[in-house]
């Protein structure tokens, strides 16, 4: 068991913020009790164990990251520190195994490639727009939206994290929605039909 | 339909639909295994203790609509580099399934699997 935001020689973890998920977040940023933000990637397994890697980043980096302007191979190829701690979690249970690694080190068999990166970047502008009881009855029943603007409207489907948001919102007060222009995939799936963007946070 | 005991109250949650169509799953094992299904929350309940708000996505497993976003995770995270690409056809008597995309992949779902059914035997690994 990969007890991931418990790590000996960076203490207790707090995630930041899910960028990718599989089963668990795979790809995720964190931050320790004195503040410490790493990004953090499951990097390998075999029999034994399983290899994760975090990358103490500063919040500058962080938002170049986030903005696509360093991709994820450079993340943890290249850190700002030139170190990465690479903690290997035997499938027994017993005591993770941390080592702080040369980043320039780390084999490409464990990161991203270069050229991926995260791909967050919301494309259009955040939109403020007020909750309503009736509003939240549509989103809570459906998890899909339609925020109008004048110069367009944006239709498509709210994430876990925003919906925990609109399960606990307030009626009647202003948020601004984080929205995010996602890529059409081919026609497999009957259940999406056509969405174009992702409500990605309310603030 | 009766759910493991592990499951918190209101999970699988009410926006769920009867389990039907095809998904991709990541696998160890050719042909897939029950242990292939293990979810996050058996392996590593202390994660959720700072993370509440998991719990119910973490008994459900992930799977995918679109193969090609299942084939880019399996290509991105390395960890994965070793694992199958496994396709199945769910139906209603293997549960409930919700559309939980994340900010870049549209079409990852999360299953959630009631006890006594042998869910693995209707995925069969399609891709190396």
């Amino acid at each position: 068991m990969a007890d991931i935001l418990n790590i000996p020689k960076l203490g207790k973890l707090e995630i930041v913020e899910i960028y990718d998920y599989y089963d668990q977040p795979v790809l995720f940023s964190c931050k320790n009790t004195d503040g410490d933000l790493y990004l953090v990637v499951a990097a390998d397994e075999n029999d034994q164990y399983e290899t994760w890697l975090y990358a103490q980043i500063s919040v500058d980096r962080l938002n170049l990251i986030r903005s696509d302007t360093i991709d994820l191979h450079d993340a943890f190829a290249d850190t700002e520190d030139g170190n990465v701690f690479q903690v290997k979690f035997p499938y027994d249970d017993t005591t993770p195994l941390t080592e702080q690694v040369k980043s320039s080190q780390i084999s490409e068999d464990m990161i991203p490639d270069s050229g991926e990166y995260l791909e967050l970047r919301p494309k259009g502008p955040p939109l403020p727009f007020t909750i309503t009881g009736a509003l939240i009855g549509v989103l809570l029943r459906s998890k899909t939206f339609e925020i109008e603007t004048i110069e367009r409207t944006y239709t498509g489907i709210i994430t876990d994290e925003a919906f925990e948001t609109v399960k606990n919102a307030t009626l009647s007060r202003e948020y601004t929605a984080e929205i995010q222009e996602v890529s059409q995939r081919s026609g497999s799936s009957d259940l999406i039909t056509n969405p174009t963007y992702l409500l990605i946070s309310l603030r | 339909m009766e759910w493991p005991d592990f499951y918190p109250e209101n999970c699988p949650p009410e926006e769920g639909e009867p389990a039907s169509g095809i998904v991709y799953r990541l696998v160890r094992n050719d042909p897939p295994q029950t242990i292939d299904f293990t979810t996050y929350y058996e392996e590593n309940p202390k994660f959720f203790e700072g993370n509440p708000h998991l719990i119910c996505k973490g008994c459900g497993v992930s799977v995918y609509r679109d193969p090609k976003d299942i084939t880019r995770l399996k290509k991105r995270y390395k960890k994965f580099k070793n694992r199958h690409i496994a396709e199945g056809e769910l139906n209603p008597a293997l549960g409930v399934i919700l559309h939980t995309p994340s900010p870049r992949i549209i079409s990852h779902h999360t299953w959630w699997v009631p006890v006594g059914t042998k869910h693995w035997v209707v995925f069969k690994v399609i891709s190396e």
